[in-house]
């Protein structure tokens, strides 16, 4: 992987102008009319590919740790790579070659705004971002 | 009677250490039983932790006649991870959560002679679960003057009548509002049971607890990491290096009290030398992952060949050395200081006389998870090999023999902040690829909080053996060939440090404090991209050399038995498929297709008929290994579903005498 060395104010800036570019657009609406799509086609996928293990409630069963109340899901890029990579050491299997994009944005979002959860949208470009 | 206990021995303070003289050095019943062939009383069958075992009716010649001789279906879900045990005709099972105890009567098929259940409620395991990194996997039973000693997840700590199963007594040992869980690893010296506590994901602080075999009182319990008094740090401490030989060497080499929940818990298995009565071990990961937790925050100090000389982190991801009557620390060296890459080293120590440099020295061996194959000297700590890696590893560049210390690239240390690494490195500071990423979501997302962290920058480091080259599962060293056997993984991965803070009690949330970034990617020893995921290894201690190695295309990290028939057994977890092995050049011999997953290792004994018989669990984890409806035929894991059941193995000239 290829270093650069980037000023802080150089990425800051170019952040900033990239929000300023959305224009009309307002992100928060344009996630809620998305995540209740994503929420649909997210929960049967949970409940074929995720639940043996976290539970049909994401309580957690003896294989896997409890998806609801789980914090680590506030770190989109930690859930979005679990899923896709999985983590062989504990025992997680990789969804990356099992599910399209669209599909994995799906899954976590279901979970992460499922039950108790309130951790916000998985667009499918992030899956893709990541791949 | 069962007697319930949870108390210390002589304090109410958790802190407060009590040390009593013992009766006894090794338990003389387990001496006893470890010379018999075919007996199992431990895991890895013997206090050196070979995992050898001297029977030889089936050997190279002849396995590929073995068969199967009857089979026990065990009705649990999950992964078995202990050894089975193997007593006066009987075959000792304990099987993960729910932690079922089976007597199966060798005598007649594995009838079940009785189940033992222990008395925890859902509501316990959820609890254990909560803060259980792994899953909800035992990994030992031991056996002593007729008692099977065993541990819950949530560290019930039970001794078991092995003729009846009834219960003898139940300590209570851990302390979850601290992250603290047990995962069944123990070993019986004189009259105590030896046991550790799991939980460095979570901010608990590793020890050592002694636990008297007939009232489950405990007698000591020693951390690995504090001051001297809580470590067992005595005038008989001494380290052979010179980082080790200070003042309170387990405390003074943290960040403030960070020692407190700096991990480097002792979830491994535990060897013993009787003629020195220590017992060894080694420690998990340092916790937090992220390092700045645990030093000064965001300094580094090498010396000029790369070892670390502050904030070391004493003693996790490390090698210890105790008395086994007192708990005393003998010595300790430091595998991986300041330990930022989960390199756990709870993996056996096996225990060997070797000639080396013409002359017969007392050693103990580990192919580290760091991916560096070490020898010391078991009564000094000294290093007497030239450490080697057996995997590729970059974050290290070798170990120097001088100063024990490991030597470090700077490039592939973690940071949390962008400032911090540039004073050391421009190694490892974001590409323009996870630049470009997370400007494109923070526009995306359109939150503050991803505009920060772009700003912020970040560091993100890639590194080999990443997570680690290989895990706990038991080594086998075989005094045939002289070679240690190491189920080994080529993976390496990117990861960045982040920032949190602990809390009491603990949840689910945990205390690792990084993120995983990216897609793995395996290489080989020499470090060049490779397909096969992990490898099964042959190692002469004495060369440095690797003899012979297996690569799998799937992972198929799993526990290996050495046996005198010049063989090695090992479940095949990559395609559902147990295995015999020639032990001297790694040819497969014999294969036997179960159609799921393992990890545990075999077991070979005499049957009540004098034949000599090999056993292994299929299992495999709930839905790890899903299979489509339209899999191809040929699809990895079309072999590697749910389930779990003993298997036993005989020659086929037993099945026609039986005839």
């Amino acid at each position: 992987m290829r270093t650069v060395v980037r000023a802080k104010t150089t990425a800051a800036t170019l952040v900033a102008a990239l929000l300023a570019s959305l224009g009309t657009i307002n992100p928060a609406l344009a996630q809620d009319e998305s995540l209740s799509e994503l929420m649909a086609e997210g929960r049967p996928l949970y409940q074929d590919n995720c639940a043996a293990c976290h539970g049909d409630r994401g309580q957690g069963t003896g294989t896997a740790p409890a998806l609801d109340g789980n914090v680590n899901l506030e770190s989109r890029p930690l859930i979005i790579n679990q899923v896709l990579w999985g983590s062989s050491e504990h025992g997680m299997p990789p969804f990356a070659d099992v599910m399209t994009d669209r599909e994995i944005a799906a899954v976590t979002s279901f979970v992460r705004n499922a039950w108790e959860n309130e951790f916000g949208i998985v667009f499918p470009r992030s899956v893709e971002l990541r791949r | 009677m069962t007697k319930r206990r949870n108390r210390w021995c002589a304090s109410a303070s958790a802190l407060a250490m009590c040390v009593v003289a013992g009766s006894a050095l090794a338990n003389e019943d387990v001496l006893r039983l470890q010379e018999e062939e075919g007996v199992v009383v431990m895991p890895s069958i013997t206090y050196n932790g070979w995992n050898y075992s001297p029977l030889d009716q089936i050997n190279t010649d002849n396995v590929d006649d073995l068969v199967m001789k009857w089979t026990v279906q065990l009705g649990i879900t999950d992964e078995f991870e202990a050894p089975p045990l193997i007593v006066n005709d009987t075959m000792y099972i304990i099987t993960p959560e729910p932690n079922h105890v089976y007597a199966l009567d060798l005598t007649d098929n594995g009838k079940i002679l009785w189940e033992y259940r222990p008395p925890f409620s859902d509501e316990e395991l959820s609890a254990a679960l909560e803060v259980a990194c792994c899953g909800s996997q035992t990994r030992g039973l031991n056996y002593a003057e007729g008692k099977l000693f065993m541990q819950t997840l949530g560290g019930k700590v039970i001794a078991l009548d092995a003729e009846t199963g009834e219960e003898l007594w139940l300590t209570e040992a851990a302390d979850q509002i601290y992250g603290e869980t047990m995962v069944g690893n123990g070993i019986v010296i004189g009259d105590l049971y030896i046991a550790g506590n799991a939980g460095g994901e979570y901010g608990a602080r590793g020890a050592v607890t002694a636990f008297d075999i007939n009232t489950g009182d405990i007698q000591w319990k020693y951390y690995n990491m504090g001051p001297n008094n809580e470590v067992g740090i005595t005038d008989r401490f001494q380290p052979f290096y010179a980082d080790d030989q200070i003042e309170n060497p387990a405390l003074a080499s943290w960040k403030g009290d960070s020692w407190k929940r700096g991990g480097g818990t002792s979830w491994g298995y535990f060897t013993y030398d009787p003629d020195l009565n220590m017992f060894y071990y080694s420690t998990g990961n340092c916790g937090p992952w992220n390092p700045d937790y645990r030093r000064e925050w965001g300094q580094v100090d090498l010396d000029d060949a790369g070892g670390l000389e502050t904030y070391r982190n004493n003693y996790c991801a490390s090698q210890l050395a105790r008395d086994a009557t007192t708990g005393e620390l003998i010595w300790a060296y430091n595998i991986t200081p300041q330990d930022q890459w989960d390199l756990d080293e709870p993996l056996i120590t096996p225990l060997v006389d070797l000639e080396m440099n013409g002359e017969t020295r007392k050693v103990a061996l580990k192919a580290a998870r760091n991916g560096y194959f070490y020898v010391w000297d078991r009564e000094t700590g000294e290093i007497v090999n030239d450490p080697w890696p057996f995997q590729y590893v970059d974050f290290m560049t070798g170990v120097d023999k001088e100063t024990g210390r490991a030597l470090y690239d700077i490039g592939k240390m973690m940071f949390t902040n962008e400032e911090d690494r540039r004073q050391y490195t421009q190694a490892g500071v974001l590409s323009e690829e996870e630049i470009a990423l997370q400007e494109e979501e923070a526009a995306l997302y359109g939150t503050e909080e991803e505009a920060e962290q772009v700003a912020r920058g970040g560091t993100d480091v890639s590194w080999c053996p990443g997570i680690a080259a290989r895990n706990w599962e038991n080594d086998a060293y075989s005094p045939q060939t002289g070679l240690l056997y190491t189920a080994t993984q080529t993976e390496c991965r990117t990861m960045r440090v982040t920032e949190g803070e602990f809390t009491v009690p603990q949840t689910a949330e945990g205390y690792r404090l990084r993120e995983y970034v990216g897609e793995p990617y395996n290489v080989d020893v020499n470090g060049n991209p490779t397909e096969h995921k992990s490898e099964l290894q042959a190692n002469d201690p004495v060369s440095g050399e690797t003899v012979w190695r297996i690569e799998w295309m799937e992972s198929n990290r799993t526990p290996i038995l050495a046996t005198a028939g010049n063989l090695v057994f090992q479940g095949g977890e990559d395609a559902g498929t147990f295995r015999a092995i020639d032990a001297t050049n790694g040819d497969i011999l014999w294969e036997f297709r179960t159609g799921t997953g393992f990890g545990v290792t075999p077991v070979t004994y005499i049957s009540p008929e004098g034949e000599q018989h090999v056993a292994i669990i299929g299992s495999n984890r709930g839905a790890d290994e899903k299979v489509e409806a339209n899999a191809e035929p040929d699809a990895a894991n079309r072999y590697k579903r749910q389930g779990s059941t003993l298997y036993v193995f005989g020659l086929q000239r037993d099945m026609a005498s039986a005839n």
